[in-house]
């Protein structure tokens, strides 16, 4: 077999393959939906300092130029129970240069504030000017790097460094401790709110209970013990002050660094199991697609990829389209929705993500029951059979599949498992 | 610019949407991965439109391992009826059932290094590029790629010289 019959075999495997005549007009809108997504994302890792509260005045250029321009956290005095703790702050100024090394930088760093916290350990808030500069791709424009230093007994170390921007401003909370126990959040001006933990609408929709933050304990700082998180953060922020993208978001300064911690962050956003038993396109015109915006933990944090979540679509046998659909949360419940013969979900209840058969719904009228298998540990597609009442087992072709109404149990068969039996409800 | 842009879509979505078949393996998350990269690629259209090609190559076989990552090694599941055509047991059915299974089987990034060769015609270099890899490695990919290709497809295709396999 030579490389022509290679090339053959791939272009006869691809030969008929066209892409749908509107691809154009789906790209354009959704790279435009990405541009605004962008924009706003941008917007929630950082948080604008209120109208000259704590900003204070950077002149332009390389060199130091004309034109003055915000540079919030550079100018106001250090605040903190370890201000005046003239060793530390050395000691956080020199960390800072160490983790910066030969970025371009103005001056000596500033500390906007220095102070101990519940965990034990001991924190400074760093700013340093550096050369206007654009930052792409939000195109705004930094006027120097900012960050979160922590010390403990294994050390000092700068735990988290990003842009002063013009339009936006840096993440003003962290998660500290071992366990991810202590939520620290800098008073930037916005009237940051706290909630410990997500809840949900009937309707299944994310619902928080926010509680105003005392910064005056700790000098411009609010810390607040949590429940352990080593994979979760329950927590969430949100600003009563929109940033200047509109967004009242907050971002956690440390996210990524706590992301890279588990081991298990893609942070990619979550991955949908998509399996369509109507034969209409993916992405047919009237989908019933939850609208993540609605059903999404807005101002909560991830830091391991979300499970993997399932959506399944097709049409009852009365000619009804139907979908049943998961969603997980940031406190990692997974919610089970459906939509049958109109375009709004309900809410079924919570279903265990790593089951082996993690969707099972009986639609009403008789019209069947919906299964989907997860793969468990195996990484590969479940195998599905089932059976109406004693009778004998009968195929599935794939791992979500829409039963007859009579069927009574499904055999879910990872590769390499054994066999599991699960009765229907 | 946008001119350039909208041209681009329209003359290599649909070779764009041949690679993305033959790393995914499935019809509708080809369309997806496509549709995702060239949005992205709008996004970022005034940076990189003198390499777009380029550009659209290596985020699509980023995308596509990624894809495959998140999904904890599971190859994409084909959507039986729904995918390519009915089949209707031609032996163009036939053969590229037999590519996309053996594809599969295929660790991701030596499946994006023989499409990218073969299906694409690239040059080694260019493969490199797309796989940000050295061309030593490119070649090995391709080696072993092409020995479990060549073992998958011999049952179902017709050699240049005629020969059922």
């Amino acid at each position: 077999m030579t490389d022509t019959d290679i090339r053959t075999a791939l272009e006869q495997a691809t030969g008929e393959l066209r892409t749908p005549p509107d691809l154009l007009d789906r790209v354009r809108a959704g790279g435009q939906r990405r541009v605004v997504r962008r924009r706003t994302l941008l917007a929630a890792g950082f948080a604008t300092i209120a109208g000259g509260s704590t900003a204070g005045a950077l002149l332009a250029g390389t060199g130091g130029g004309e034109t003055p321009v915000a540079a919030p956290l550079l100018d106001r005095p250090t605040r903190g129970d370890l201000k005046r703790d003239a060793a530390f702050l050395k000691r956080v100024r020199a960390a800072w240069r160490d983790h910066i090394g030969d970025a371009a930088v103005l001056g000596e760093p500033h500390i906007a504030w220095a102070g101990s916290a519940p965990h034990g350990g001991r924190i400074a808030v760093v700013a340093q000017r550096a050369p206007l500069r654009k930052v792409q791709p939000s195109g705004q424009t930094s006027s120097g790097p900012t960050g979160f230093v922590e010390e403990d007994a294994a050390g000092i170390r700068v735990i988290s460094a990003e842009e002063m921007l013009d339009v936006t401003a840096p993440a003003p909370a962290v998660i500290l401790g071992r366990r991810n126990n202590v939520l620290m959040v800098f008073d930037d001006g916005r009237r940051i709110r706290y909630s410990p933990e997500p809840s949900y609408t009937a309707e299944g929709k994310v619902h928080r209970t926010f509680v105003p933050l005392d910064f005056r304990a700790h000098d411009g700082v609010a810390f607040v013990a949590t429940a352990p998180q080593p994979t979760l953060i329950r927590v969430g922020l949100r600003a009563d002050v929109a940033n200047g993208g509109g967004d009242r978001r907050v971002g956690l300064a440390n996210l990524s660094r706590l992301v890279r911690a588990t081991g298990r962050g893609a942070m990619h956003g979550m991955d949908n199991r998509t399996v369509l038993l109507d034969g209409l396109p993916i992405m047919a015109r009237v989908d019933l697609r939850l609208d993540h915006a609605d059903y999404d933990d807005l101002y909560g944090y991830r830091i391991v990829t979300p499970p993997e979540t399932w959506y399944v679509r097709g049409t009852t046998p009365d000619g009804r389209r139907f979908a049943v659909q998961t969603q997980s949360c940031t406190d990692d419940r997974v919610r089970l929705f459906l939509t049958l013969g109109t375009l709004e979900p309900a809410l079924l209840g919570f279903t265990d993500a790593a089951a082996p058969l993690a969707v099972q719904v009986r639609l009403p009228d008789g019209q069947g029951v919906v299964v989907a298998a997860g793969d468990g540990d195996t990484g590969y597609p479940a195998a599905l059979r089932y059976r109406v009442a004693r009778g004998a087992w009968l195929p599935v072709a794939k791992d979500a599949a829409l039963l007859p109404a009579a069927a009574t149990e499904v055999e879910v068969t990872v590769r390499g498992g054994r066999p599991v039996r699960i009765p229907l409800p | 610019m946008r001119d350039g842009f909208d041209d681009f879509v329209r003359s290599r979505s649909t070779g764009l949407l041949r690679i993305a078949y033959l790393l995914t393996g499935d019809r509708h998350s080809a369309e997806d991965l496509v549709q995702e990269v060239l949005e992205q690629m709008y996004v970022k259209r005034r940076r990189i439109h003198s390499m777009p090609e380029a550009y659209a190559r290596r985020a699509l076989v980023n995308r596509a391992a990624n894809r495959w990552r998140r999904r904890g090694r599971r190859p994409e599941a084909a959507l039986g009826s729904h995918d390519v055509a009915a089949p209707d047991h031609s032996d163009h059915v036939v053969v590229r059932d037999a590519v996309l299974e053996a594809l599969r089987e295929l660790p991701p990034r030596q499946r994006a290094a023989v499409v990218l060769r073969y299906l694409e015609d690239l040059p080694v270099a260019e493969v490199a590029l797309a796989l940000d890899c050295s061309e030593s490695t490119v070649k090995s990919s391709v080696s072993r790629g092409l020995t479990r290709l060549r073992a998958a497809l011999v049952p179902v295709t017709t050699t240049t010289d005629g020969r059922r396999s």
